[in-house]
């Protein structure tokens, strides 16, 4: 008896086609999460790339009723990613990052350690708002640019945020209001200051 | 303005409609009478619409998707083989398959040399060219190269060299075969020629085929001190090799080199011309 069975082998194949396919779709947001949450293009292709290779590697055991369910899902996976990938750099003595916490805010590393490359004061020279903006977003503390990214970018709700980052939605509300007050005063910093957004608020943005 | 502080700490909520109706109605109330509070929303509003406009343009690499199709092919090839060695001996249905198939020549390598190194390489170098993406490091340094590689590979880049009629121009970190590769960049006459530099080791399946050409570019592939490196460029195998002989003439051993061109297969134990 060959211990194949090809009805089974042609359904799987079938099933297998239409959850690469799936996946395909969700490459744009995954990789702009990415995006958002490293600091290099080649980080973020990585990371995109070990989520989408641990997602499909995952196939067997992968069940989802909805579009929405297989979208947190791989949010989920690449934030996981990120966070396991950033833990491993910081116990590798090549990349330590400084860590200026206080004592009472070292109950969450990863959410209060500052980016390690970038720093409102150094990258003051790029005036251009899309390269302020990107040097704003990877100025934030790691946990507090992740929240961010999801709620800004990818426009999840606290409560798909809090599933994604398996963090209770009041935290997940802290910290978006963190990021946002650091973000409004690093691109200050970088020197897009009110007015600049003022005027192209009230749609006085001449060209 | 004691008044529009206490509002204003609740802003943000009021944006999220997370407050409770009574608040949301007291600050819609406010809002229409104070300017300050109105400029620090449509503000706020502002600089969240221009990030996500930013983060619009941020879209994945063409070859994203075949990289990670090529990662997971070679995963569950792995797996397959890992589970055919546990299997119980074949039934004489399936050995007599076998006989008939290898009767009628049919070539069960093919399948497995097309992820091998040089068709891997061959299509990355292919999809930068088409692509038009920015290097990942511009710089014409090899002492600035070498350390921007640093810790963004697990292993030690040498120097890279500078060659005649070839301009050295920046680096590429690339991910493939299942490790970081490193690939410093050069320019000739307006083409891309690629140094790909990766840890040598038995994952790497060597190509014995034309396949790697049938793109039209020319491949060179040689190892040395534990890495392993692939010349790949949109010029002409004999400038290839003249390139390949300036950077292996720097390197202190002598390993086999292997090159192939559309066709042909070459094994030589050094650069001679190809004819």
């Amino acid at each position: 008896m060959p211990d194949f069975d090809w009805s089974l082998g042609f359904s799987a194949r079938i099933r297998r086609i239409n959850f690469e396919q799936q996946i395909q779709t969700h490459l744009p947001g995954l990789y702009r999460i990415a995006r958002g949450i490293v600091d290099q293009a080649s980080d973020a292709e990585d990371l995109v790339h070990d989520t989408c290779v641990k997602a499909l590697t995952s196939f067997d055991t992968a069940v989802f009723s909805s579009e929405v369910q297989l979208r947190g899902w791989l949010n989920s996976i690449l934030i996981n990613t990120y966070r396991d990938r950033y833990r491993r750099a910081r116990r590798s003595p090549v990349r330590a990052i400084e860590f200026h916490a206080t004592s009472d805010e070292r109950q969450n590393i990863v959410e209060l350690v500052p980016s390690k490359d970038h720093t409102p004061l150094q990258s003051i020279e790029h005036r251009d708002s899309s390269r302020a903006i990107e040097h704003a977003i990877a100025a934030l503390p790691p946990e507090v640019r992740v929240v961010s990214v999801l709620f800004l970018i990818n426009g999840l709700s606290y409560k798909d945020i809090a599933y994604v980052t398996d963090c209770p939605v009041g935290t997940v509300m802290s910290r978006m209001s963190r990021g946002r007050q650091l973000l409004k005063r690093y691109l200050a910093d970088f020197g897009l200051t009110d007015t600049n957004y003022s005027s192209r608020a009230s749609g006085g943005d001449e060209t | 303005m004691n008044e529009c502080e206490s509002f204003r700490d609740d802003l943000d909520a009021f944006r999220d409609e997370l407050l409770d109706e009574e608040r949301s109605l007291q600050l819609h109330r406010h809002i229409k009478s104070c300017s300050a509070c109105t400029a620090e929303i449509k503000q706020a509003e502002a600089i969240e619409a221009e990030i996500r406009g930013n983060a619009a343009q941020w879209q994945p690499p063409e070859n994203l998707w075949g990289r990670i199709q090529i990662t997971v092919n070679e995963l569950e090839s792995e797996t397959t083989i890992q589970r055919k060695t546990r299997r119980k001996p074949l039934s004489w249905a399936v050995v007599a398959m076998l006989v008939v198939a290898l009767i009628l020549g049919i070539n069960f390598n093919r399948q497995a040399d097309s992820s091998s190194v040089g068709s891997v390489l061959v299509n990355e170098f292919h999809t930068f060219s088409v692509s038009r993406r920015d290097l990942d490091y511009v710089n014409s340094e090899p002492l600035a190269i070498r350390q921007w590689f640093g810790d963004k590979v697990d292993f030690r880049v040498p120097l890279p060299v500078n060659v005649d009629g070839l301009n050295l121009v920046g680096g590429r970190l690339c991910n493939m075969l299942n490790q970081r590769v490193a690939s410093y960049m050069y320019r000739s006459d307006g083409a891309w020629v690629s140094l790909y530099i990766m840890k040598a080791g038995q994952s790497i399946q060597r190509d014995t085929n034309q396949h790697l050409s049938l793109q039209g570019y020319g491949y060179i592939e040689w190892e040395n001190e534990g890495l392993h490196y692939s010349l790949v460029g949109d010029i002409s195998i004999e400038q290839l090799h003249q390139i390949a002989n300036s950077i292996y003439t720097r390197q202190l051993s002598s390993p086999a080199i292997q090159s192939s061109l559309p066709g042909k297969v070459f094994r030589q134990s050094n650069f001679s011309r190809v004819s």
